[in-house]
């Protein structure tokens, strides 16, 4: 088999796996374990990780780029302060990683080390939710972008615990590529969650699709 | 004999009363507004294997939680399975 067909399964295998996940938040409970499955606008992805404390969790991460490239590796995220209010809680996340990518190109299979950082911050009550995420990724000679999103969110009705919960969320992005030019993007899109499952399914007003899925457990 | 019959009595009066005493916790929690996060809550609480009924209130930032009969949970283990989800307990009230 050759190596691009190798990375695809490998990269849909992830999906496969991480197809009955994916999270809201970086960092879980102690002893949770998230799945994530994200068919994002400019990436596949699938992640699982385990947070051994409240603050910290450790991951895989699975993500096939649109522009021909994979990245393999592991992932650290920590809590870096949270504020818990009676009635909202806002939160800063730190997420680092480090791993190999790998171009699916045919004829131009390059493998390189790869590294990427970034912080999100969020606040959030019953009725909305705002978050700010940047994430800088260096992918040797390969590729490198710098990526920043704003999250705007409202409930259109107020469940109790135990409901179909919904959200109306909006993406502002911004990504900014090694030689080009930077790329904005909005993306409307809708949250469902119910129990320990989590959906969210949209489309950017450039027409990509864009879906993801989280568990906990 | 006779004074050991009426203790056999007394013990099996007692004990089925001791037995399914359980507890109603009521917990103020701090920053309790999501329901998918507040799934930490309850799986912290699940995983003690002392609960046998926890029920959310998000509006009122509430948490109740019944052990099972003959269980119990410190005020210290109550507070340690909030802050382990992710929360901060603000006062814990016992029915």
């Amino acid at each position: 088999m050759k190596r691009a067909n190798c990375c695809i399964l490998m990269v849909f295998c992830s999906l496969f796996f991480a197809a009955s996940a994916a999270p809201a938040r970086p960092v879980s409970y102690k002893g949770g374990w998230v799945l994530e499955g994200k068919f994002d606008i400019d990436s596949y992805w699938g992640i699982v990780h385990y947070s051994p404390e409240s603050w910290i969790s450790f991951g895989s991460r699975t993500e096939y780029f649109k522009d021909g490239w994979l990245f393999t590796g592991g992932q650290v995220n920590l809590l870096a302060k949270r504020w818990n209010h009676e009635k909202w809680q806002a939160n800063v996340f730190v997420k680092s990683g480090v791993g190999l990518v790998t171009t699916t190109d045919r004829g131009n299979n390059k493998q390189d080390i790869a590294a990427f950082t970034g912080f999100s911050a969020d606040w959030e009550d019953r009725r909305y939710f705002i978050m700010y995420e940047n994430n800088y990724m260096y992918a040797g000679g390969i590729e490198s972008f710098f990526d920043q999103k704003v999250r705007l969110g409202v409930a259109p009705y107020i469940g109790d615990f135990g409901d179909i919960h919904t959200w109306l969320m909006l993406d502002l992005k911004c990504k900014i590529s090694r030689g080009k030019t930077p790329d904005f993007n909005i993306v409307p899109l809708v949250r469902f969650f119910k129990g320990p499952i989590m959906a969210e399914a949209g489309s950017s007003v450039k027409g990509d699709v864009y879906f993801s899925w989280t568990m906990l457990f | 004999m006779k004074l050991f019959i009426k203790l056999s009595i007394l013990v099996f009066l007692i004990a089925p009363v001791s037995l399914s005493y359980a507890d109603t916790i009521n917990i103020r929690v701090k920053g309790l507004v999501c329901d998918f996060c507040a799934r930490g809550i309850e799986r912290t609480f699940k995983r003690t294997g002392k609960v046998e009924d926890l029920t959310i209130d998000l509006d009122a930032g509430h948490v109740k939680v019944v052990t099972k009969p003959g269980m119990s949970m410190t005020d210290k283990e109550v507070e340690t399975a909030i802050t382990d989800s992710g929360y901060h307990m603000i006062e814990i009230e016992r029915e």
